[in-house]
C-alpha cells in the first residue's frame, strides 16, 4: 500500500526510515529546540508522528499541536487559551479558560503537571497564524521562554519545555529576527529519498515482480526522491498491466500542472514576486548561482522547488523543471505542445488591491480563469483574466484623486459617455480605465493591450465578430496568464 | 625507503651524521615580533588611546583627576599597566595592590589612583608624549613573551608533518596500519609527559615520539640527552614501546661526544629533523613494528609480582620480592614511577607499597566477588568524591542521588542505580525516568550491574543512547575496582562516559541560548567598563545577535548586586509597546503600574524600585530595539520618543541608570549626532572575543572532558582562523568536535587534532552557518560590501567604488551606517582609515557559494 494522502501510519511497511527522525528526536531529548523545515508533502508530519513516539518511548511527555486545526478565535487571548488547552488535554492536566490570558509563559506554567518533568511540544504547520500581531506575540513569548531557560528554576516551564516547530515557511519573514524563537533552534531540513530507498520502496509496494527496478528508476529519474511524488507514482503503477506506461501517464498529468501538489508548489512561489523572478531565471538558465545569507535563495530549497548542487541551485527534479519551463507565468513564451501549466495565485498576491470586494472579485476571477483553462475552456479563461485585471484597475484608479483621473483622461483623449464621470472610477468604461491607468502608471506598469478583447469574449456577439474556436485561443490564455502575473507584479503599492 | 642512519651501525659515524644534519634555526621573521598582532591591538584600542592622549595632553596627573579619568574611561587602565610594564604577571599586579580592572566603587578607585601616583605613573609622560608610540613599544615588550611559543609552534608543526608523512610511507608497506595519537593515550604520565605522539599498531602502542630543540649546549641540555631520554626509553621499554627522539638545533651540534654516546646507547631511535625527513623516521617505525620493544624479562617479572601482590593483599613489601633489599626497593620505586596512573603510596623507607585508599580497593574487590548494590553505589560516590544526598533500597536494588562539585561533564546532582540484574531496555527506561525526576540537569546517569556492558553490546548501546532523554553509563564491579585503584578516578569515569554516551548530550557548549555561568568566558573589560559607568551614566551594549549580549547582561546583574547596586532585569524580546513594558515591569519587578501606563510614569516606577534600599537602581533592558521602534513611531502629548526621553531624564537626574542591549535601532540612535539621544548612554560594542578568551571557551570544556589536544597550538590557530573569535561559532565548532569524536580509538583516550577542526569546518554546513551568523541581520548594502571584501585593506573610497552599483539606491549616510554596522558585526575593522576584514574566513566561506571576493587594492 502507498500513502500519498496524509501521513504514513506507524508500522506501515511502506515507510522508509528517515535519518531526520533520529536526529530530531536526539536533539529534542537533549533539550535543544528544533526547527524542522521541508517542502510540503515531504514527510514532515509522518516524521513527527514517529518523533512523538520516540520521545514518549524515552519516558518524556510529548504533545503534538497542529496550528492548522486552530478554531476561529477573536482575540490573541483566545488563541493562547486554545493552545494551552491542547497541551493540557494531552498531558492530562486541567485547564481553565481565562478571558484575559495573553501571556504564554503564565499559561503554560498553569497547566504543567507539578514537579520537574520534561515535556516536548511539537508544533506542526507553525506558520499557520494569519494575524501578524498574534504571530509576533506568540513567537516572541516562546522566544522569551527560551531565553529564560539558562537561569530558571527547575519547576519553571521554560526549563521543562522543549519545542519543535515544523512547516514549510520562511522563518525570517514570519517574525522579526530579534525575538524569533527560530534563531535559538537547531535547524534540520528534510531530505529526499535516495535511489536505493526508492528501489526498496518500489519492491515493498509493487512486490518482487519483473520490471520493478525499471519502474523505480523511471520514477527517480523524473521526480528524484520527492517522497510524495514517489508514492503517488508507485500508487499509479500498482496493479497496472504495464508499470512504465502507467508511470508515464501519471507524469504527464503532473506536467500539466493540474495536480494539487504541483499547483500548490508553484502558487507558493508565484505569491512573491522575488521568488517568482528567481524561479523564472532558474527555468531560463537551468541553474542559479547561490547567494549567501539571502533568504529568498534559501527558500528555493526549503520550499521544495530546488536543491543545492555545489555552488549552484538547480531544480529539485525534472518534473518541476519541465513545469516551470513550460508555464507562461515563469516566462515561457513558446507555444508548448499541449496545454501549458497555469497556476492560480493565492489571495496574498492581491494585497495591492485595497478594496475588499474588488480584491475578492479579482482573486476569484483569476482562479476561475485557471480552472477554466485547466478544464479546457479557453474563452472563459480569457474572460476571467480580463475581469480580474479590470477589478484591479478600478481599485487602482479609485486610489487616485478625481483631479488626477481627470487630467490623465484629458491628456489621453478619453470620451466619457453620459453614465461615466471622473469622480467615480467604477463608472468608467474599460476603454477609459485602460487609457487613464496607462497614463498614470507611466513606465511602472502597463495594462495589457488585449485586455478589452479578452474581457469582451464573455459576450457571444462580440466573440463572433472575429471568431476563433475555443481550442484556437490556447496561446492567448498563456499570454493572458503571463500578462496578469506581470501586471500584478509591477502595479505600485498604495494609492 | 632505506634511510641514511639506521644502516649505520658504527656509533661514531651515527653521531657524526646526527651532528652534520642539525639545523641552526627554525624561526621565521614573524616569529620574532608579530607586527600584525601589534598593529591590530593598537588599532582595536584606538578610541581608548585617543582618550588617554587627551588626558596626557591636559597635563593634570593629580590623584583626583586620574581617579575621575579612570572612572570615565576604565578601559584605559590596562593601557596604563602596559606602559608601566605591569601586564606581564598577575602576581605583580597583586603584589603592588593594583586590581585587574578599575573597581566599581569610588573609594576603591581613589585608592587605585593613589597607588598609580605613588608608583610615579606621570613619569611616563614627558611634554609632547605620544601615547600611540609609547604603546607600540609596550606592545613589542608584551609580544616578546609569546616568542618562545611561536618558535615552539614552528617546531611542533614541522614534527606533525613529519609524523604524518612517515606514517603514510609505512602504511604503504604494511598490512597492519599504523596511526598516531596523543601521548595521554598511554595514561602513564611518567612517560606521556615527555612525548608528543604515540604510534599505534591497531590498538597497541609501539612507539613514542619525543622532540627536543636545543639552541645551546650546557649542563642541563647535556643531562637531558644523556640521562632524561635514556631513562624515558627505559620506562617505555617496560610498556613495550620504542622511543623515537627527534633532537635538533645548534646545541645538539655542540653537545659532547660522551653525552651523545649515552643518548645513542640509551635511546633506540635518535635522529634530527633532516634525518627524519630523509626516511629514518619511517624506517624506525617500520623496524619497531617488526621488532617491538620488549621489557627485560626480569624487570617484567618483578612488576608482575608487585602487581599481583597488590591485587591480592593490598600492599607489597620489599621482602616479598625475590631480590636483595636494595634492588627490591628500587624495583618498588620504579613501579610507582612507571605506574603513575595507579593510586599507590610508598612508605618513607621505600620498603612498602600500599593503595592510597586501601579500604576502597578492598571494598571493590569484595564487590567483584559478591555483588551488593548499596556497596556499589558507595564505592562509586567515594571514588568521584561525591556526597550521597539520598539513598534507598528498592526490591533488592539500590538507588541514590549524589551531590558533586560541578565541573564538566559532571552535574551538581547525579542519579545512580545499582541493580542485581542484567542491563535491558526496561531497566534503562527506569533509570532515565528517575534521573529526569531526581537530577534534572544531569545529561547522564550511572547504572551498576553485576555484568556491566559486554564489548559486543557497546555499539547498540551507543545507538540507543541517542533516543534516551538521559544517557546511561553502565559500569561493572571490575570497572569500579579499576577506578578505585586509579590516581584519577573521575577521569576514568569520564572516559567511560565518552565511550558510552550520546555525545550530543555530553557536549557542554551552548549553541542557542544565554550562556550559563560555567561556560561564560571573557568580557571582563566590557563588564568592568559597564559597572564603572553606571555609577554616573547609562550604558548601551551594542552587538549583533548571538554575540553574547544577553549572557553578559545576566552576568552584569550578578556583578551589580555584588557591587551594591540594585539591578532590575527585563527581557524585552516580547516588549513591542509601552503597554508591554508596563506588563513586564509589573510581572518581573512586582511594582504597581497604572492601567494607562505611559512613559511619564517611568519616574514613579523608578521610585518604587528604589523603595527600601540605599543601593542605586540600575534597570537592565535586554533587546530594546523593538521598543525603540515603537517609541519612534508614537508620541506622548506630542513628545516624540517619549520612553527613551524619560529614561534619559531618569539617568541624568541620577534616579536610575539603564543598561540596554540592542542591535541596529539603538546603534543608529546612539551613533546619529542629530538624534537627541546620541550622547545619552555610553556605547560599548560587543564584537568577537579576544583570542585568549575565545580559545579558552573552546579548549577548556574539551580539557574538562579529558580530551587530549596533541597539537594544541595548531588546533587553536585553526579554530581562530575559522571563527575569528565569534563566541557562537566557537561554541558551534566545539559542539561539532565533540559530536564527531572518534570513539574507536585505543583505550578510550579521545583526541581533537587540527584535522578534526578541518573536518568540521571544511563543509558547506559550516560555511553557511558562518555566513549566516555574521551576516544574518545585514542589509543588502552591508552584504554586498562583505561579499566583495577580499584580503584588503581598503580605503573608504575603494569600498564605495567596489559597491557602486549597489549604492544606486543608497545614500551616503546609508553607506556610512553600513560600514559601522559591519564593524559592529565584527566583519570589518578599521585602522588608520584603512578597512580590513576581521572575520578573516569570510572570503573562504563565500567560496562555498561560488563567490570570489575582490583582492585587496592596497
Amino acid at each position: 500500500m502507498v500513502f500519498y494522502q496524509g501521513p504514513i501510519p506507524i508500522g506501515d511497511e511502506s515507510y522508509v526510515e528517515r535519518e531526520a527522525v533520529g536526529n530530531v528526536s536526539s536533539e529534542l531529548l537533549s533539550q535543544r529546540w528544533v526547527l524542522l523545515l521541508g517542502p510540503r508533502q515531504h514527510g514532515k508530519t509522518t516524521a513527527l508522528i514517529r518523533i512523538k513516539r520516540a520521545i514518549s518511548d524515552a519516558g518524556v511527555s510529548c504533545v503534538y499541536i497542529d496550528l492548522q486545526q486552530q478554531p476561529p478565535v477573536d482575540s490573541y487571548s483566545g488563541f493562547v487559551n486554545w493552545f494551552s488547552r491542547r497541551i493540557a488535554e494531552q498531558l492530562g492536566t486541567t485547564f481553565e479558560h481565562s478571558e484575559g490570558l495573553d501571556d504564554l509563559q503564565t499559561a503554560v506554567n498553569q497547566i504543567l503537571p507539578t514537579g520537574t518533568s520534561r515535556i516536548v511540544v511539537l508544533v506542526d504547520e507553525a506558520s499557520n497564524i494569519s494575524r501578524d500581531d498574534w504571530r509576533n506575540s506568540f513567537f516572541g513569548q516562546l522566544r522569551g521562554l527560551s531565553s529564560a531557560r539558562a537561569f530558571a528554576a527547575d519547576t519553571d516551564a521554560s526549563k521543562r519545555l522543549t519545542f519543535l516547530f515544523a512547516g514549510t515557511f520562511r522563518p525570517e519573514t514570519l517574525i522579526d529576527a530579534a525575538n524569533s524563537p527560530f534563531n535559538v533552534c537547531e535547524k534540520i531540513e528534510t531530505i529526499d529519498l535516495t535511489i536505493d530507498e526508492v528501489r526498496g520502496l518500489a519492491a515493498t509496494t509493487l512486490g518482487e515482480v519483473q520490471g520493478v527496478q525499471d519502474a523505480a528508476d523511471a520514477i527517480f529519474a523524473a521526480v528524484g526522491g520527492q517522497p510524495y511524488l514517489v508514492q503517488r507514482l508507485l500508487g499509479k503503477a500498482i496493479g497496472s498491466e504495464n508499470m512504465l506506461t502507467a508511470i508515464s501517464q501519471a507524469l504527464d498529468e503532473l506536467k500539466s500542472g493540474q495536480t494539487d501538489h504541483i499547483a500548490n508548489l508553484f502558487s507558493r512561489y508565484l505569491a512573491e514576486s522575488k521568488l517568482a523572478e528567481l524561479v523564472s531565471r532558474l527555468a531560463a538558465d537551468g541553474q542559479l548561482a547561490n547567494s549567501p545569507a539571502d533568504p529568498d535563495y534559501s527558500f528555493l530549497c526549503t520550499g521544495g522547488i530546488a536543491k543545492r548542487n555545489g555552488t549552484q541551485i538547480v531544480f529539485r527534479n525534472s518534473i518541476y523543471e519541465e513545469v516551470a519551463r513550460t508555464s507562461p507565468q515563469f516566462g515561457n513564451n513558446n507555444a508548448a505542445v499541449g496545454r501549458a501549466p497555469v497556476f492560480p495565485l493565492p489571495p496574498t498576491s492581491f494585497s495591492k488591491v485595497n478594496d475588499v470586494q474588488l480584491r475578492e472579485i479579482a482573486v476569484s476571477a483569476q482562479q476561475g480563469a485557471v480552472a477554466s483553462y485547466n478544464g479546457g475552456s479557453n474563452r472563459l479563461a480569457l474572460a476571467g483574466y480580463g475581469c480580474s485585471i479590470e477589478a484591479i484597475l478600478i481599485d487602482y484608479l479609485s486610489g487616485k484623486t478625481e483631479q488626477e483621473r481627470r487630467t490623465a483622461g484629458q491628456h489621453t483623449g478619453c470620451n466619457l459617455n453620459q453614465w461615466e464621470n471622473y469622480g467615480d472610477a467604477a463608472s468608467l468604461r474599460l476603454v477609459n480605465l485602460v487609457k487613464i491607468a496607462n497614463r498614470l502608471l507611466g513606465s511602472n506598469a502597463q495594462v495589457p493591450d488585449a485586455l478589452r478583447d479578452w474581457r469582451n469574449l464573455i459576450h457571444p456577439s462580440v466573440a463572433t465578430q472575429n471568431y476563433m474556436s475555443d481550442e484556437a485561443l490556447d496561446p492567448e490564455v498563456r499570454v493572458a496568464a503571463a500578462s496578469h502575473e506581470i501586471f500584478l507584479r509591477d502595479l505600485p503599492s498604495g494609492p | 625507503m632505506r634511510g641514511s642512519f639506521l644502516k649505520v651501525v658504527d656509533m661514531e659515524k651515527r653521531i657524526e651524521n646526527l651532528r652534520n644534519s642539525t639545523v641552526s634555526s627554525l624561526l621565521s621573521p614573524g616569529d620574532f615580533v608579530d607586527w600584525t598582532a601589534i598593529r591590530s591591538e593598537i588599532s582595536r584600542q584606538k578610541e581608548v588611546i585617543d582618550a588617554l592622549q587627551h588626558f596626557v595632553d591636559g597635563g593634570d596627573f593629580s590623584q583626583e583627576h586620574l581617579s575621575a579619568f579612570l572612572s570615565e574611561v576604565p578601559s584605559s587602565y590596562p593601557l596604563l599597566l602596559s606602559l608601566l610594564a605591569f601586564n606581564a604577571s598577575g602576581t605583580q599586579i597583586e603584589k603592588w595592590g593594583l586590581p585587574d580592572t578599575v573597581p566599581a566603587t569610588s573609594k576603591q578607585r581613589e585608592r587605585l589612583a593613589q597607588n598609580l601616583v605613588t608608583i610615579g605613573f606621570s613619569n611616563l609622560f614627558e611634554e609632547n608624549s605620544n601615547v600611540f608610540d609609547q604603546l607600540r613599544i609596550a606592545e613589542v615588550y608584551k609580544d616578546s613573551f609569546k616568542r618562545r611559543f611561536r618558535s615552539g609552534n614552528q617546531f611542533e608543526r614541522s614534527i606533525a608533518g613529519l609524523v604524518k608523512r612517515a606514517l603514510s610511507a609505512v602504511n604503504e608497506q604494511t598490512d597492519q596500519e599504523l596511526r598516531s595519537a596523543g601521548p595521554s593515550i598511554l595514561r602513564h604520565t611518567s612517560v606521556s609527559r615527555f612525548l608528543d605522539y604515540v604510534i599505534l599498531q591497531g590498538e597497541r602502542p609501539i612507539a613514542g615520539v619525543a622532540t627536543v630543540f636545543q639552541q645551546q649546549s650546557g649542563g642541563r641540555q647535556q643531562r637531558e640527552l644523556s640521562v632524561t631520554y635514556p631513562n624515558l626509553q627505559s620506562n617505555l621499554r617496560e610498556l613495550g614501546i620504542s622511543l623515537v627522539l627527534i633532537a635538533d638545533g645548534p646545541g645538539i651540534q655542540d653537545t659532547s661526544k660522551r653525552a651523545l654516546e649515552a643518548l645513542f646507547e640509551g635511546v633506540r631511535f635518535p635522529m634530527t629533523i633532516q634525518q627524519a625527513e630523509q626516511g629514518d623516521l619511517a624506517e624506525a617505525l617500520l623496524e619497531t613494528q617488526i621488532e617491538p620493544e620488549t621489557a627485560p624479562l626480569e624487570s617484567a617479572a618483578v612488576d608482575r609480582i608487585i602487581m599481583s601482590t597488590m591485587e591480592d593483599r593490598g600492599e607489597v613489601h620489599a621482602s616479598d620480592l625475590p631480590l636483595g633489599s636494595r634492588e627490591a626497593s628500587l624495583s618498588l620505586a620504579r613501579f610507582v614511577e612507571t605506574n603513575r596512573n595507579l593510586s599507590i603510596q610508598m612508605s618513607s623507607d621505600a620498603s612498602k607499597l600500599v593503595w592510597q585508599d586501601s579500604d576502597l580497593v578492598l571494598q571493590s574487590k569484595e564487590l567483584d566477588a559478591s555483588f551488593d548494590p548499596e556497596k556499589a553505589i558507595k564505592i562509586f560516590s567515594k571514588a568521584v568524591d561525591a556526597d550521597i544526598t539520598s539513598i534507598q533500597l528498592v526490591d533488592g536494588d539500590c538507588e541514590a542521588v549524589l551531590s558533586l562539585e560541578r565541573s564538566a561533564p559532571f552535574p551538581n546532582w547525579l542519579y545512580i542505580k545499582a541493580a542485581n540484574q542484567a542491563y535491558d531496555s526496561e531497566l534503562s527506561l527506569q533509570v532515565t525516568s528517575k534521573s529526569m525526576e531526581l537530577a534534572q540537569d544531569a545529561r547522564f546517569s550511572i547504572l551498576i550491574t553485576p555484568q556491566g556492558l559486554e564489548s559486543t553490546e557497546l555499539s547498540e548501546h551507543r545507538r540507543l543512547q541517542t533516543l534516551r532523554a538521559v544517557s546511561i553509563v553502565v559500569l561493572s564491579p571490575s570497572q569500579l575496582a579499576r577506578a578505585s585503584k586509579s590516581s584519577a578516578p573521575r577521569a576514568f569515569f569520564v572516559d567511560e562516559l565518552l565511550r558510552q554516551a550520546d555525545l550530543s548530550k555530553v557536549s557542554p557548549y551552548v549553541l542557542s541560548n544565554a550562556t550559563p555561568s560555567q561556560m561564560f568566558f571573557g568580557r571582563d573589560q566590557e563588564a568592568a567598563a559597564t559597572i564603572a559607568t553606571v555609577a554616573t551614566n547609562s550604558v548601551a551594549l551594542l552587538g549583533s545577535r548571538r554575540i553574547g549580549k544577553t549572557s553578559l547582561l545576566r552576568r552584569l546583574r550578578d556583578d551589580l548586586n555584588d557591587a551594591n547596586f540594585s539591578p532590575f532585569f527585563g527581557d524585552c524580546q516580547t516588549v513591542r509597546t509601552w503597554g508591554d513594558f508596563a506588563k513586564l515591569a509589573k510581572r518581573e519587578w512586582n511594582v504597581s503600574i497604572p492601567n494607562d501606563f505611559s512613559p511619564s510614569h517611568l519616574a514613579d516606577l523608578a521610585l518604587q524600585l528604589q523603595k527600601g534600599s540605599q543601593d542605586r537602581v540600575v534597570i537592565l533592558l535586554d533587546e530594546i530595539d523593538q521598543l525603540l521602534l515603537w517609541d519612534m513611531q508614537h508620541d506622548e502629548n506630542s513628545v516624540p520618543e517619549a520612553f527613551f526621553r524619560a529614561c534619559r531624564s531618569l539617568s541624568q537626574s541620577g534616579d536610575a541608570q539603564f543598561i540596554f542591549t540592542g542591535e541596529r535601532e539603538i546603534s543608529k540612535k546612539i551613533w546619529d549626532p542629530q538624534s537627541p539621544h546620541w550622547n545619552f548612554c555610553r556605547p560599548i560594542q560587543l564584537t568577537q572575543l579576544p583570542r585568549k578568551d575565545a580559545l579558552e571557551l573552546l579548549l577548556s570544556p574539551l580539557g574538562g572532558l579529558g580530551i587530549d589536544l596533541p597539537q594544541r597550538s595548531d588546533t587553536a590557530d585553526l579554530a581562530w582562523q575559522y571563527t575569528s573569535g565569534h563566541p557562537q561559532l566557537i561554541q558551534f565548532l566545539g559542539d561539532r568536535l565533540i559530536r564527531t569524536l572518534d570513539i574507536g580509538r585505543y583505550n578510550a583516550a579521545f583526541t581533537v587534532e587540527p584535522s578534526d577542526v578541518e573536518r568540521v569546518c571544511s563543509t558547506f554546513e559550516y560555511a553557511e552557518h558562518y555566513v549566516t551568523t555574521y551576516l544574518g541581520q545585514a542589509n543588502q548594502l552591508e552584504r554586498a560590501i562583505a561579499y566583495r571584501f577580499g584580503e584588503g585593506p581598503l580605503e573608504k573610497s575603494d569600498i564605495r567604488a567596489m559597491v557602486k552599483t549597489d549604492l544606486d539606491h543608497s545614500s551616503e549616510p546609508d553607506f556610512e551606517t553600513a560600514l559601522r554596522m559591519l564593524q559592529l558585526y565584527g566583519i570589518l575593522e578599521v585602522d588608520d582609515s584603512l578597512f580590513r576584514l576581521r572575520a578573516e574566513w569570510m572570503p573562504r566561506a563565500l567560496e562555498y557559494y561560488g563567490m570570489t571576493a575582490l583582492p585587496g587594492s592596497k
